[in-house]
Order: C-alpha cells, then sequence, then structure tokens
C-alpha cells in the first residue's frame, strides 16, 4: 500500500497540471471545435512534461535543489527576477482561475452561486497549506482526483469508431473556414497547459518535502512514468467526449457546465456526482499547487526557508506569500473576472515563460558537480535539444498568434 | 572589495587591446576550510571571455557537457582565457587593466570536479 | 597536495546556504574580497583571498545595480536603519562547498535573516498552529 502511495506525488501534480480549470475548458474547447486535429499536441505536452519533470526531480533527488534555486544559480539574478515576476504572475491568474474554478463544481453541485463558494474555498486551499501534512494532502487529492478517469468512461460508454478518431488524430484537417493561425494559437496553448512551469515548481519541491535521495530515484521516474500519461489520457478523454458529443452539436464551451454535458448525457446522475467530484479534487488539487509554487518560487529566489516539511514559523516568509498570494487571488476572483478567459491567457503566458525555467534545467541535467553519475543520458540530452527548439518556437510564436487570432477568436 | 565589483568588467591589454569581459574569478582552495587565520580560497585569476550566456551557464569551463546542441551554440563564439592575477594593475569602474599582451593568455582550463553530487 | 579549483561565480554566487541545523538560510549574493596590502605595489607577489561570504536582500540590490537596484537598497537601508542588511559569513564558519553551502552557524545569527525573524513574530506566529509540524 505505501508502493502505490509513493506515487501520488506524480498523480496530482499531472492531474493539477493536466485536468486543472484551464486544460478542462481548453481540452474540450478544443475537442469542439477541431475534433481530434489537435490531440497531436497533447502528445507532444506529455512527452515534453515527463522529460522536464523527470529531469527536474532527479537533481532535486541527488543534490536536494528545487526548480528555482536552479534557475537563480544558472540565469544570475536579472533573468531569474523576470522570470519570477512571470512565472509569478501565471501562478496567481492560474490561482485565481482554480479557486473560481472549485467555486464553480460547487455551484454546479449545489447551486449556490459560486462568488458565494469562492471564499469558502479560497479560505481552505489555505488552511489545507497551513495544516494538512504534505504527503497527506497529496494521496487525498490525488487519489479522490483520479474520479476524472469517468470522463474516459464517458467516451468508452459511447462507443466511438475508434478506427477513425486515431485516423482524424494521425491527420489533422481544418474545416473549411477555420485558419492555420487560430489553429496554431490553440496548439500553443494546449501545449502551454500540458507543460507548464508550476507543475515542475511543484513536483521537484515536493521531491524535496518528501526527502528524496539518490536511492528514490526509482520513485521519481515511476511517478513521473504514471502520473503524467495518466493526466494526459484525462486530457484526451476530454478532447474525445467533447468531439463525440458536442461538436455535431455544435456547442461551443464558455462554461463548465458544458464539459460536464457529455458525461451527464452518456452516464446519467451517477456519472455527473463522479464527474463533479473528479473537478473539484483536480481544482482542489491545481489550487493547491499554483498556491505553493507562488511560495516556493519566491522564497527560493531569495534563498529563504520553504516547505512544509518544517514548522510554519520556522518558513515565516515563505507562508507569508502563501497566505498573501490566496488572499490577493480570492480577490481578483470575486472581482467577477472571468474565471475561463483569466486561464486562457495564462496558458498563453507560461508557453513564453517556459523557456527561462527548461534551459537551466536542461543544463544543470548535465552538470556532475549536481548529478555525479546521474547525469543526462545522451537519448534524454536527444530529445531535450529537439524540446528546447519546440519550448522556444512555441515562447516566440505565442504573443504575435494571440494578438493576431485575437486569442483564438 | 566584492566578487561583482570584478565581474563583467571590460580586460585591457598594455596595448590597449580588449580581451574580453571578466566572466569569473578562479579561486584555488589551498586547504580545508577552518583556520581563521590563513583564509584557505585564494584568487589565482580572472577568467575573461566574449560569450556572456555561455559562461554563465558554465559551458567550456566546467564539467557539463550536453547536450551538445547547446554546447556547440554556446562555445562556438567563446574561447574563455585566464588572466592570472599578478598581471592585473588596476581595477577601473568599468574597466581592468592588466600588463603585457592579450594574445598570450591561456586557454582557461575546465575546472576538474571529482566531487560528485553534495548529497547522497 | 589537493588544491581545489573553484570559479566563484560558478560555484559560490546564487547558491544556497544551509546553516548548522540544517535550515536554508539565505542564498550567497555576493563575495567578499580582500586585496593584499599595497597592491597592486606589493612585493612578495601576495594574492587576494576571499574573506566572506555576503547575504542579503541589500546586497541584492547592489548586485542588480541601475534604478531598480538603486531604489531597492535605499529602501532596505530605510527600513533597516544602520545596516546595509548584509549577512557577512566570514570564511571560517563555511563547512563545505557543494550544491549548497553548508555554514558552522545558526541562521538566527545572521543579520540577513531579520525579515524572517520579524514575519515570525508579527505575523505567522499568532495564527494558531504555527508552532506545530503539518499532520
Amino acid at each position: 500500500m505505501k508502493k502505490v502511495f509513493a506515487l501520488t506525488l506524480g498523480v496530482l501534480t499531472a492531474i493539477g497540471g493536466f485536468v486543472d480549470i484551464g486544460d478542462i475548458v481548453a481540452n474540450t474547447a478544443v475537442g469542439a471545435r477541431y475534433k481530434w486535429a489537435l490531440a497531436w499536441v497533447v502528445v507532444v505536452g506529455i512527452i515534453g512534461i515527463m522529460l522536464f519533470a523527470e529531469m527536474a526531480g532527479r537533481v532535486a533527488s541527488v543534490s536536494g535543489r528545487a526548480v528555482f534555486d536552479l534557475v537563480r544559480e544558472r540565469l544570475g539574478p536579472r533573468f531569474a527576477l523576470a522570470n519570477l515576476i512571470g512565472s509569478f504572475f501565471v501562478n496567481l491568474m492560474t490561482l485565481t482561475a482554480e479557486i473560481a474554478g472549485v467555486a464553480l463544481a460547487l455551484e454546479l453541485a449545489t447551486d449556490v452561486n459560486y462568488l458565494l463558494w469562492l471564499p469558502v474555498c479560497a479560505f481552505a486551499v489555505w488552511l489545507v497549506i497551513w495544516r494538512v501534512k504534505f504527503e497527506t494532502m497529496e494521496d487525498v487529492v490525488g487519489i479522490v482526483g483520479l474520479a476524472m478517469i469517468v470522463v474516459a468512461v464517458t467516451v468508452w460508454r459511447t462507443g466511438p469508431d475508434w478506427g477513425s478518431m486515431f485516423h482524424e488524430a494521425t491527420h489533422p484537417s481544418l474545416k473549411s473556414g477555420e485558419g492555420l493561425p487560430t489553429y496554431f494559437y490553440y496548439a500553443i496553448a494546449l501545449f502551454g497547459a500540458a507543460m507548464t512551469p508550476y507543475e515542475v515548481f511543484f513536483f521537484s519541491s515536493g521531491a524535496v518535502e518528501e526527502h528524496w535521495t539518490r536511492s528514490d530515484l526509482f520513485v521519481n521516474r515511476a511517478n513521473v512514468y504514471l502520473g503524467f500519461p495518466l493526466g494526459g489520457l484525462l486530457s484526451l478523454a476530454l478532447m474525445s467526449s467533447a468531439a463525440l458529443t458536442l461538436a455535431p452539436l455544435d456547442i461551443s464551451v464558455a462554461h463548465l457546465g458544458q464539459v460536464a454535458l457529455p458525461t451527464a448525457l452518456t452516464l446519467g446522475k451517477v456519472g455527473l456526482a463522479t464527474l463533479l467530484i473528479g473537478f473539484f479534487a483536480a481544482t482542489f488539487g491545481a489550487a493547491l499547487e499554483t498556491a505553493l509554487s507562488s511560495g516556493y518560487t519566491i522564497a527560493q529566489f531569495f534563498g529563504w526557508q520553504w516547505g512544509k516539511f518544517v514548522r510554519p514559523r520556522d518558513a515565516a516568509r515563505f507562508h507569508t506569500v502563501v497566505l498573501a498570494t490566496v488572499v490577493v487571488a480570492a480577490i481578483i476572483g470575486l472581482s467577477s473576472v472571468d474565471p475561463i478567459k483569466v486561464t486562457e491567457y495564462s496558458l498563453i503566458f507560461s508557453a513564453v515563460a517556459l523557456p527561462l525555467t527548461y534551459i537551466p534545467i536542461l543544463v544543470v541535467a548535465n552538470d556532475p558537480s549536481y548529478l555525479g553519475d546521474r547525469v543526462n543520458s545522451r537519448f534524454s540530452n536527444a530529445l531535450g535539444s529537439v524540446y528546447l527548439v519546440i519550448v522556444v518556437v512555441a515562447a516566440v510564436a505565442a504573443i504575435p498568434l494571440m494578438l493576431a487570432t485575437k486569442a483564438g477568436a | 572589495m566584492r566578487l561583482s565589483e570584478l565581474l563583467n568588467k571590460e580586460v585591457i591589454d598594455a596595448n590597449g587591446q580588449s580581451a574580453g569581459h571578466v566572466h569569473d574569478v578562479r579561486v584555488i582552495q589551498d586547504g580545508p576550510i577552518t583556520s581563521s587565520f590563513d583564509a584557505a580560497l585564494r584568487v589565482h585569476g580572472l577568467i575573461v571571455g566574449r560569450g556572456a550566456l555561455a559562461n554563465r551557464l558554465g559551458y567550456g569551463r566546467s564539467a557539463v557537457r550536453g547536450p551538445w546542441v547547446i554546447r556547440a551554440v554556446l562555445e562556438a563564439g567563446d574561447k574563455p582565457t585566464v588572466v592570472p592575477w599578478h598581471r592585473v594593475r588596476v581595477i577601473e569602474a568599468t574597466r581592468i587593466l592588466i600588463t603585457g599582451s592579450c594574445d598570450d593568455l591561456e586557454r582557461a582550463r575546465p575546472v576538474s570536479d571529482g566531487r560528485g553530487a553534495a548529497r547522497e | 597536495m589537493n588544491a581545489r579549483v573553484i570559479d566563484a561565480a560558478l560555484e559560490l554566487l546564487d547558491r544556497q546556504l544551509i546553516d548548522r541545523d540544517g535550515k536554508l538560510a539565505g542564498n550567497v549574493d555576493d563575495v567578499e574580497i580582500a586585496l593584499p596590502e599595497n597592491w597592486p605595489d606589493n612585493e612578495r607577489g601576495e594574492l587576494p583571498v576571499v574573506t566572506a561570504l555576503l547575504s542579503g536582500p541589500g546586497v541584492l540590490a547592489e548586485r542588480f545595480g541601475g534604478r531598480l537596484g538603486r531604489g531597492w537598497a535605499a529602501f532596505y537601508r530605510r527600513i533597516h536603519p544602520g545596516t546595509d542588511g548584509s549577512g557577512s559569513i566570514p570564511l571560517a564558519q563555511v563547512r563545505d562547498i557543494g550544491s549548497a553551502i553548508r555554514l558552522a552557524i545558526s541562521r538566527d545569527e545572521l543579520s540577513s535573516t531579520r525579515m524572517e525573524e520579524w514575519f515570525r513574530r508579527h505575523l505567522i506566529s499568532k495564527i494558531p498552529g504555527a508552532g506545530h509540524a503539518p499532520e
């Protein structure tokens, strides 16, 4: 049993990263609009985040240094500060959206307006970070989040023609009237959703929180190779359920309720209830992930004590940052900005910020003074170099595409 | 004096020629760090080169070898050299003046690293 | 003798400090170097020595330079009168230089962790549960 729980860090990171509010909406929206024509991006994203998280987790296990430590050591304070500001901004936007997402899931379940739930959710997020042990937090949220598998069941029960699905995914074509810039804009959004920097901030810091060492490298790999593909599978399932149910009805997704529609139609009340539990856990997990990441990044930039492995009073500035971030996110959320719009933008900005986090990790993963004989293999480096190109191209193209397509309108 | 007061300054030789910018300060630890009377880290020289990014990432003078794409791109324009400390004459606000010609500076050899990772 | 070569900017600067109790104690924000007496006319050819590691927001601010750095440093001096905020750590207190730098002293002895203390005393300690390990 202990072995099973040893995998929950990867599961939580991946569920928080792949099926958080932004991905839930982005995947469903993309499935409804493009069916499977962008499924390949999810696959590219899964491989990329596995590569990225494995390196970050390995460095953290062997040297005890989490990602933002390395960002500053390798980029120097100026570039690291630019990255910090960008990453913190993305974190804050994502946290705002996740807290709103938890509240929206509760609204769907209770019919009480989400704005009333929002302060309660924000408080709950903070309380868990303040009081609950890291391992307990990841076990509970990771395992309850598995309820999202109901989406895969939905797809299976819909009884799709797997052959033509596969054909559409491997031979992407555009409906008439759809332009290439918009297609690529969504491609970058999906890629940004899979390879968010906060996933590696959280995963590598989590490795330190759990006291992983050189002898846990196997656990690191197992977490990465099971957790992230599972997360990726769920995002493909969301895309497929939308493609199968929503695309024929010509519904474009703008609300969380529409995301639940395919499951409700196919599996009825029990399916819907399971899905809502999954939504709740996934968005709550992502809220924990982003709130903690905001503290991790700032504390690691300055070298402050961070983490839940010490008493809060021994990491005073870290807990101050987390508390302040949650409060600010709740206030932004209450100002009733559209949480779904917020995540769409945050996905694009995380694609822009990604190289500044990816490059230091790739370099340190080759540095024997951190890793001894556990430096990257030739294979990791070959793949790492391919992704270096992808990551940089996506970062450079993101903003121009966003402006040219008016954010995918 | 602080380390940051040496970094990034332009190094000029006796003929007024630029040798590049200070990328690092190479120190030698000649004993255990214990005695407070005889500090153990002595400045051996300045690492001087042209590509600032290659330098910051440690290519060309540390044990970091891969991935070759990054290494090839960054090392192409940068062959860092060592200015032995005894050739340093004047430290100005933005420049450091050295004796002799910059043509006879030696290539910076990578620091050997047999220490492995710090934590087991 | 096994002399170890260290490139100071690469291997010291911006590294994590860990105190004797294993607590994270800031980063190396700069390094203090002492020039030999009468340099550069020192006859005996003595070399400069690294005397201390510097840590703290005031030191970091100065490394930024420019308007941002100056403003930040000035602000820091204002809220911490009579100090540049540099937790100066004599080299004799350094135990090990690796992927982190281990110290022989407690972080509470560093002036650079005063902000940590301030937040501990005035905010975090006042919230119930601050003294318990999460459970």
